[in-house]
């Protein structure tokens, strides 16, 4: 469905991402993992043709058939929000303050459909609920600024999957919420792409959230991918040293076992468990 | 330890350039000292010398264009421009100077004090500079040509009564951002006192902002003075200023086009001599040449 | 005995019609190490500005080794920054972005021993860090998230602090930074024997620093025990919520 080949990112002659293949099929979740600077973010934004002007990309990116490098931009104009959508790490900036919630999710429809205005005020009040929102029907006439982080990220994905797209990308979806909410964000995501047959691409430097939402990890560094295969080889075994970096990186809450080895060695108190 | 830092090479580079000698990183403070160096030396040289004397009548040459006897011409009595301009650079600067001076004094204090103090205080320093900015400078002016009497001093006063709300404004907003700031916060935790935190954090740091605002309320003093010249409130014969004789010649625009031209050309290369001046130092003290590149 | 206590303390912000921290109370021993964890709005950043003395509580009390906090700021202000040091969230915005670093460095040996530490003192802090002292004519923005962080804590520890407050030191770094600077606070505090009061709303770096955990919500304390307790039989419903998500988004590996 998406594959990217022999691409290169470059600004005045330097190279900023460099990938060679990168191919996702329909309805997969895949996982772009990398610190900042990584070029991940770059990666995506190339793919709707998002990128700053004074950026150079050469290669080709081919969605559902079609070459998305150098397409003129009524071509995707039609293609962003109805075939591909995003979403981005702070909802807060990405939604607009001045306009009220149900008017902004019906936006996409409203582009991209013929329907009536009574028709999509219908399909908006379904997205929302599809996405949990309590109280569709208050929320709709309410601003960005009156919800709270979660709710404008559910938001945000509910104007994502309006027009049912085959693609989703999500920049750092749950960076800034909080771990709670964070779980039901990413609970929602695996639950529209299993329902919807979407594909995913989710993007994050943090692996145990890309580990909860993806069946394939492509790890970035420098602008090159360095390691790609399924979540459970690229976490248990994998190949690359700056996997093992990586994983090294990003700890998880320690069990039983590891907090009394951690107490026996680090912290010299009497102090029992 | 090694730490990935892709930005290194740039940041070796920006580095490089920051360190070159100060006056080459900023071609715009040598050419705004040019400029207002001409004028400061014309102005001193005035103290002492002038080719005619400004006020010498004399009716014959009356309204000569420029020539070799009378470099920038005379005016309607005869009396001689450019020595005219050399003399009214004195009221011109001193005026623009002195208002500056006490708007910026006196403005920043105002502009810090009220960023400094909290709730209650900082609003009603707002509330006081909201209505200094709402009176009209030439108003005052006018006001107090009334009272005061005309002259130098009633338009060193109306100007600075207008600045320092002006100044203050401009301050507070930028000094309440950086109170904000981690590092107020730390310099607190290291027992530094309110004041230490306001002169040796905030004003270092606000520094770029308030030298534009000096050089744009410089270049507004002197615009202010002419036009309160021009309405017969500023300079009196037989003291002058380049407002007065800028007044003096609007009647005879069409006449003797030099005769407002001469004095507005001086008014803009010291405004423009200013302003360059004050780009020029506020380039200089950062410390970051460049915004950060994104890579 | 415990070095710092809080009993019943109330506090809100000015202008703000909701109280940020409610009737908390909390005690703190000698030489540990304790993770104050909450998600946004809980109170935890403030809380520690309160121990520390930055800000004052409306009501309730802070006792430090002993003495009340408000008397000890009113008394010998100078002892009291000198007994704890904060370091903060975001380094960039810790520094005086015109001021170079050894200048930045020697701040709180200059306000509160009163002299000015010479080269070779502020050089040893830089390498005790980890860091190369020639980096001390260098300016903020010069370096790197985690270079700067590392120069956070030399200035914190600069004066012999026997108590340091961190405020989520690792949340704005690079994940493989963070670790870096945790192994590095780790090994200040063993080394110094320092009292460490860390506030974060990562449960994985908690779980790695703290012996004792004290879980705040909304302003009061929900929770508290030793890491253990709290990360293996959370008791409370919150508590046991935050745990099960924080495990739902952090690696699982199944060596």
């Amino acid at each position: 469905m998406l594959e990217i080949k022999n691409f290169r990112i470059s600004i005045a002659g330097k190279t900023l991402v460099k990938i060679n293949h990168l191919a996702a099929e329909p309805g997969e979740r895949l996982g772009l993992v990398g610190e900042s600077g990584s070029g991940k973010t770059l990666t995506v934004l190339s793919i709707l043709g998002l990128l700053p002007s004074m950026m150079d990309v050469e290669g080709s990116i081919i969605f559902d058939g079609k070459e998305l490098v150098g397409s003129p931009e009524n071509v995707l104009a039609k293609i962003r929000g109805r075939d591909i959508a995003m979403v981005f790490q702070d909802p807060s900036r990405s939604l607009n303050p001045t306009m009220k919630i149900g008017r902004q999710v019906g936006e996409t429809l409203h582009l991209h459909t013929d329907l009536s205005k009574s028709a999509i005020k219908q399909k908006v009040i379904e997205l929302m609920k599809s996405v949990q929102l309590p109280d569709p029907e208050k929320l709709y006439t309410r601003y960005p600024h009156e919800l709270s982080g979660g709710q404008q990220q559910r938001v945000m994905i509910a104007m994502a999957i309006a027009c049912k797209p085959k693609l989703l990308i999500a920049d750092e979806p749950t960076t800034a919420l909080d771990v709670t909410v964070q779980q039901g964000i990413l609970k929602l995501i695996l639950q529209l792409s299993k329902e919807n047959d979407m594909a995913v691409i989710f993007v994050s430097h943090n692996l145990g959230v890309v580990q909860a939402v993806s069946e394939r990890i492509a790890v970035m560094n420098s602008g090159e991918i360095v390691e790609i295969g399924p979540t459970s080889t690229i976490l248990d075994s994998p190949s690359a040293t700056y996997t093992k970096e990586l994983i090294g990186a990003n700890p998880s809450i320690p069990d039983a076992q590891e907090l009394n080895r951690l107490l026996g060695t680090r912290f010299p108190t009497d102090r029992g468990d | 330890m090694s730490e990935s830092n892709p930005t290194v090479n740039a940041k070796q580079t920006r580095t490089a350039l920051a360190n070159r000698s100060g006056a080459t990183k900023s071609p715009q403070l040598i050419l705004g000292i040019i400029l207002t160096g001409f004028v400061v030396a014309i102005t001193i040289i005035s103290f002492f010398w002038t080719p005619y004397d400004p006020v010498g009548i004399d009716v014959e040459s009356r309204l000569t264009p420029p020539n070799l006897s009378h470099w920038f011409g005379t005016d309607r009595l005869g009396r001689d421009l450019f020595s005219q301009i050399m003399v009214g650079s004195q009221n011109t600067l001193y005026v623009a100077l002195v208002s500056t001076g006490v708007g910026l004094l006196l403005g920043t204090s105002l502009g810090l004090a009220a960023a400094g103090s909290g709730q209650r205080w900082g609003a009603v320093f707002t509330r006081i500079s909201d209505i200094g900015i709402a009176l009209p400078s030439i108003l005052i002016a006018l006001v107090l040509a009334t009272t005061l009497g005309p002259g130098r001093l009633s338009v060193i006063v109306a100007i600075s009564f207008w600045f320092v709300p002006v100044t203050a404004r401009v301050v507070v907003g930028p000094a309440r951002q950086i109170l904000a700031l981690d590092f107020v916060e730390a310099a607190m935790t290291h027992g530094r006192s309110r004041l230490y935190i306001v002169f040796r954090q905030v004003v270092p740091n606000i520094g770029p902002i308030v030298i534009v605002q000096t050089s744009m309320m410089f270049a507004a003093a002197i615009l202010i003075e002419a036009s309160l010249s021009f309405l017969g409130v500023g300079a009196q014969p037989p003291t002058t200023s380049w407002g007065k004789i800028m007044m003096d010649s609007q009647p005879l625009v069409q006449q003797a086009p030099y005769y407002s031209l001469l004095p507005g050309a001086f008014i803009v290369i010291t405004v423009l001599g200013f302003n360059l001046i004050g780009d020029g130092l506020a380039v200089l003290l950062d410390p970051q040449q460049s915004k950060k590149g994104v890579v | 005995m415990a070095l710092i206590t809080a009993s019943n303390l109330n506090f809100r912000y000015p202008l703000s019609t909701s109280w940020t921290i409610n009737d908390v109370s909390l005690s703190i021993e000698a030489g540990t190490s304790v993770g104050i964890v909450g998600e946004s709005g809980s109170g935890k950043s403030t809380i520690i500005r309160l121990l520390s003395g930055l800000l004052t509580a409306q009501e309730g009390e802070v006792t430090i080794d002993g003495r009340n906090l408000n008397e000890w700021s009113k008394e010998s202000p100078r002892e009291l920054r000198r007994f704890g040091q904060l370091v903060f969230q975001s380094p960039r915005r810790s520094f005086d972005p015109r001021m170079r670093l050894a200048r930045a460095l020697s701040e709180p040996i200059r306000a509160l021993e009163k002299r000015i530490p010479n080269a070779d003192e502020l050089g040893s802090w830089m390498t005790r860090v980890g860091l190369s002292p020639s980096l001390l004519g260098r300016y903020p923005h010069q370096l790197s998230g985690g270079q700067l962080q590392r120069v956070s804590l030399a200035r914190a520890m600069s004066i012999g602090p026997k108590v340091l407050y961190a405020d989520e030191p690792t949340s704005s770094l690079d994940v493989s930074v963070q670790a870096q600077v945790l192994n590095l606070l780790m090994e200040l505090r063993t080394d110094l024997g320092l009292t460490l009061v860390l506030v974060t709303h990562d449960l994985a770096v908690v779980g790695r620093m703290c012996e004792r955990i004290i879980v705040m919500r909304e302003g009061r304390v929900v929770e508290e025990g030793t890491t253990g307790d709290i990360l293996i039989n959370p008791k409370h419903e919150y508590t046991v919520g935050l745990v099960e998500a924080a495990k739902a988004v952090s690696l699982k590996l199944t060596k």
